[in-house]
């Protein structure tokens, strides 16, 4: 058991870390927490997985989802039995932690690199298409009125819409209703990932020129937020949607997201150090997990602002973090392959 | 807005070929020799074509030129968000090649393609940008020019030209079309070709983006240069005939062309002002401007700056090297549009010539108030 000194005096968290290396690149992690397993997605096309249960297990189970193909995104199934992923051969996965394997998509030369997943559904992102498939993985509809390439998918709280970024803005989609003309949220910018607060009342994009760009949906009023050395990609809210944790700085940039919205507040500032490549909000506590550009995972909380180095991944970028949904287990992947399972205990 | 450039080539980073030219003139003939022939590299390529084309390779991606303004408004700092999205792809897998080329439609711009590289931390992380390679069809390139601007910025923008077909036109032809290269890009290296049989050598690894390169460039471009009086030579100050002094009037003696405004003046591409599209059918031109005495580095910033800053967009390529007062280091620069970058080099030798140059690659390039310009920056 490794026990690491908060900042605040007498304050400790004990957890176990876990970690090992893969010969791939670390793209996506995911939680099948019904099946009991961590799933990495590697650059090489396959899912390793490590049971929660016994994550040292000498042997790391691979699920060979994209054959000769590269993995760019992964998700748990709507179920928690298995993962969807997507890959460069433009094809959409669904693979039980048992090994079944199931093609739900396929789109010829385009790659699947966007990729959301509610208890009801699945959409994926190729080109400007977007699919909408059910929990089943059956399809339901395809979006395409998209201006361009579609670089981000997020469903709202209750799964019953879906958001979409592109260049130009973000478009709004029910997913019942494929017929009618998407809502549209514009803003001239280039738009790389979309999110959706937990309480439905914002959508938020990181934008190419190294911002933030936010719509408050019950007025659609536009907020702007930067100062960000970097693109802000990997984006994680806290559970009742006030706080919005961001990557892009030397520390983590949290938005207080209560009343009208964070434009022209100041952020909470949180695991200050290297440049932070993703964040990731524990799923019931007031606290933030993120990994650097040189493989460092801390962990800050919002009541105290204090923060604490947790454990050295690697030696690269930090690619993917998440959290189990119980928050027991922290997941986390590297540039280099480097990955590991942080337990935290009951 | 100026932004600036990384600082100098790293080359443990990955090299990208940017391989542009209509379809027809070869490209797609160079592209699958790239592919296949044995140099020892496995290429990822990024095509827009992919449906007119039959490529040889293992990891082909199609593209959509999907070109993006940066927010900041100006219509000159565009990037190509496709690329961006499919190097940071690419890149999650990155034992599955070594280099990586980009081919782009006849339709397309360079700049943005270039200027991706720059702009984008993500891309220039990981990749850089080693040149651009134009492919032109010897016996249409004429009348390319004068129904397409674009045919004109793939030119300009070259660093190599691969001028095909050959074996189509006479040798009086070849010459005259190589004189129209010439007008538009003085420094680009051409070689001619039959069914695109250039040496791969002298197309890929070719370090044109790198600063510590920016020199070799010019050897090459003497080389090329046919001898004065012969067919195809291009003027310059290398011809030992002045031209950069252009305040002293026009003083091609050999050409006896009377002066500009006097009777009989035949105006020509050693002019310095823009003759338009009823004299010339290219609207860009290359501009060479040289200083024998030291510059004045806060001086030559203030300059630049406001230059790109204000001419940007119409300066598609620029470069220099510079004899900065107070330094034995030579100072190297270059810029796509607004975007720059510029780092000291090596020390200067004792056995040459100190000097300062700049070459402009650009539209409504006034030469006269450049070398102004340029001259207000003595030391
Ligand atoms: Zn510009
Ligand atoms: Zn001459
Ligand atoms: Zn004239």
């Amino acid at each position: 058991m490794s026990t690491a000194q908060t900042a605040a005096p007498g304050a400790q968290i004990g957890f176990r870390a876990y970690l090992w290396q893969f010969k791939s690149g670390v793209v996506a992690v995911a939680s099948a927490e019904s099946a009991g397993h961590a799933g990495f997605g590697l650059g090489d096309g396959s899912i390793a997985l490590r049971p929660f249960d016994n994550p040292e297990a000498e042997t790391t189970r691979r699920l060979i989802a994209h054959p000769d193909a590269t993995l760019l995104c992964l998700a748990a199934a709507p179920d928690g039995e298995g993962f969807v992923s997507g890959g460069d051969d433009g094809r959409l996965m669904l693979t039980t932690v048992s090994g079944e394997g199931q093609e739900l998509a396929t789109v010829p030369r385009k790659w699947i690199e966007q990729l959301a997943v509610s208890e009801g559904g699945i959409v994926y992102g190729a080109g400007k298409r977007v699919g909408l498939l059910n929990a089943r993985g059956e399809p339901v509809a395809t979006f395409d009125d998209h201006p361009s390439t579609v670089t981000g998918l997020a469903f709202n709280p209750k799964g019953k819409r879906f958001a979409v970024s592109h260049y130009g803005g973000v478009s709004l989609w029910w997913c019942k209703a494929e017929t009618q003309p998407a809502k549209r949220l514009n803003w001239k910018s280039s738009h790389l990932t979309v999110t959706w607060s937990p309480d439905g009342k914002f959508v938020m994009t990181a934008t190419q020129e190294n911002e933030m760009h936010g719509w408050r949906l019950s007025d659609s009023a536009d907020m702007r937020m930067s100062g960000y050395p970097n693109k802000p990609r990997s984006l994680s809210w806290s559970k009742d949607g006030r706080w919005l944790a961001t990557s892009g700085a030397e520390v983590v940039v949290v938005w207080d997201c209560k009343g009208k919205g964070p434009m022209g507040t100041a952020p909470m500032e949180l695991n200050r150090g290297a440049v932070v490549t993703a964040v990731a909000f524990h799923p019931r506590l007031g606290m933030v997990a993120s990994g650097d550009v040189n493989g460092l995972i801390k962990l800050g909380r919002v009541n105290d602002e204090t923060s604490i180095d947790m454990e050295q991944l690697g030696r690269s970028p930090v690619t993917a973090l998440t959290w189990s949904r119980d928050g027991r287990y922290l997941i986390a992947g590297g540039e280099d392959g480097s990955a590991g399972i942080l337990d935290f205990g009951e | 807005m100026s932004q600036s450039l990384p600082s100098s080539a790293d080359f443990s980073k990955t090299p990208v070929t940017v391989l542009t030219g209509y379809l027809g003139a070869g490209k797609t003939t160079l592209l699958n020799r790239i592919l296949t022939e044995n140099h020892g590299k496995k290429y990822a390529v990024i095509i827009n074509e992919f449906g007119e084309i039959g490529i040889d390779n293992e990891l082909v991606v199609d593209a959509d030129e999907e070109v993006f303004e940066m927010n900041n408004g100006c219509i000159c700092c565009t990037v190509r968000g496709d690329l961006i999205r499919i190097i940071e792809g690419l890149f999650k897998r990155k034992d599955r090649f070594d280099a990586i080329v980009v081919e782009t439609t006849g339709l397309a711009d360079p700049g943005p393609v270039a200027q991706t590289f720059f702009v984008d931390d993500d891309v220039s992380r990981r990749a850089r940008l080693d040149s651009i390679v134009t492919v032109v069809d010897a016996r249409h390139l004429p009348a390319r020019l004068k129904d397409s601007r674009e045919a004109e910025e793939q030119i300009a923008f070259a660093d190599v030209i691969v001028l095909n077909k050959t074996d189509l036109v006479s040798p009086a032809e070849l010459a005259e079309v190589e004189r129209r290269i010439r007008s538009v890009n003085r420094f680009a290296q051409i070689h001619h070709a039959t069914r695109c049989d250039v040496a791969l050598d002298k197309v890929l690894d070719r370090g044109a983006f790198d600063l510590n390169r920016i020199l070799d460039l010019e050897p090459d471009f003497l080389k090329n240069n046919p001898a004065h009086g012969e067919a195809g030579h291009v003027h310059d100050d290398h011809c030992g005939h002045d031209h950069h002094h252009h305040d002293h009037g026009h003083d091609h003696g050999h050409h006896h062309n009377p002066a500009h405004g006097e009777a009989g003046h035949v105006h020509d591409e050693h002019c310095g002002h823009d003759h338009g599209d009823s004299i010339h059918d290219t609207t860009v031109k290359s501009v060479s401007l040289k200083l024998d005495t030291p510059v004045d580095s806060r001086k030559f910033d203030a300059w630049i700056s406001e230059l790109l800053a204000t001419q940007g967009q119409d300066i598609l390529r620029s470069k220099g090297i510079l004899d900065f007062k107070g330094s034995d280091k030579r100072f190297v620069f270059q810029a796509v549009h607004m975007i720059k970058d510029g780092d000291f080099q090596r020390d200067w030798r004792s056995d040459e010539d100190r000097f300062s140059r700049l070459v402009f690659i650009g539209r409504e390039l006034d030469r006269d108030a450049l070398q102004k310009g340029f001259e207000g920056c003595r030391a």
